[in-house]
């Protein structure tokens, strides 16, 4: 994360004023079970194929708007409510392009290096740090369970 | 601590609670999402000296309670610390919870709810 740090240093103002409210997100998680630890890796699906996950996952998720929003300042992205869920016709919609592109098509090379630094960093430790620290949760509790043995037969 | 399929398949997106620079870096690698608009839930939140506490509780609240589409959550350590009852207490399987330095705030292995952890597990 350090190098994307001093990365970022020397960017001029990029901020949030551009974030394209509609994103789609180009990088996603993925699980797998190893041993009863959960691994995680991070890397690029293609647009395409977003979409359809996202159009699969929308009934179950639990994403009414019964909870209290936290992100009450965020402006009115509704000025298409309706036929987004044809999307998939219309893949181009609201396909998800680089997020650099938020900032103009010529950006300074510091921005790119920005993003590089944090694509790796998103790739890399990341994933790695989310899925030692779940085997770490694990070994907690064996150890616990073990201790517990422990004094059971000292005891 | 084997969980059932369903409770981690659907995870994949990562969210950010973060300073405006962390944000914008880690939306810039892809990882930013917003819902198809009825709801359009961000997974980021952006946070500044004026954001309200109460704001960024209810921002890890929901990702990672109420949402179940969220693998893992990413936290500038500086503002983790503002709500470093409800981070330290977090127990739950998913989505894991990693606390990140922030430019303006270097890393304190110190403060890190996991290093923490480990630290009480070795005899305090």
């Amino acid at each position: 994360m350090s190098l994307a740090q001093a990365n970022y240093h020397n960017r001029t103002r990029f901020g949030q004023d551009y974030y394209d409210e509609r994103m789609q997100a180009s990088r996603h998680v993925s699980l797998q079970m190893k041993d009863d630890v959960p691994s995680f890796t991070v890397s690029k699906s293609e647009p395409q194929e977003t979409l359809s996950k996202d159009e699969s996952e929308k009934p179950g998720a639990p994403e009414q708007p019964s909870k209290n929003e936290p992100q009450a300042d965020r402006p009115e992205p509704s000025e298409k409510t309706s036929d987004v869920r044809s999307s998939d016709e219309n893949p181009t919609s609201t396909k998800s392009v680089d997020p650099i592109r938020w900032f103009g098509i010529l950006v300074p090379p510091a921005l790119r290096s920005a993003q590089s630094s944090f694509v790796s960093a998103i790739e890399g430790p990341i994933p790695r740090l989310a899925t030692l620290s779940k085997e770490l949760r694990n070994l907690q509790i064996e150890i616990g369970r073990a201790r517990k043995r422990l004094r059971k037969i000292e005891g | 601590m084997s969980q059932p399929a369903s409770a981690y398949k659907d995870r994949q997106f990562l969210a950010v609670i973060g300073d405006e620079d962390s944000v914008t870096g880690l939306l810039l690698a892809g990882v930013g999402h917003v819902t198809q608009p009825p709801d359009s839930q961000k997974n980021f939140l952006v946070v500044d000296a004026k954001t309200e506490t109460s704001a960024i509780e209810a921002a890890f609240d929901l990702f990672t309670t109420q949402r179940k589409d969220i693998a893992i959550l990413l936290i500038n350590q500086h503002i983790a610390e503002r709500i470093r009852h409800r981070v330290d207490t977090y127990t739950a399987a998913f989505p894991s919870l990693l606390e990140i330095p922030s430019k303006d705030h270097p890393y304190d292995p110190d403060k890190d709810s996991v290093l923490k952890r480990v630290r009480r597990l070795f005899g305090e």
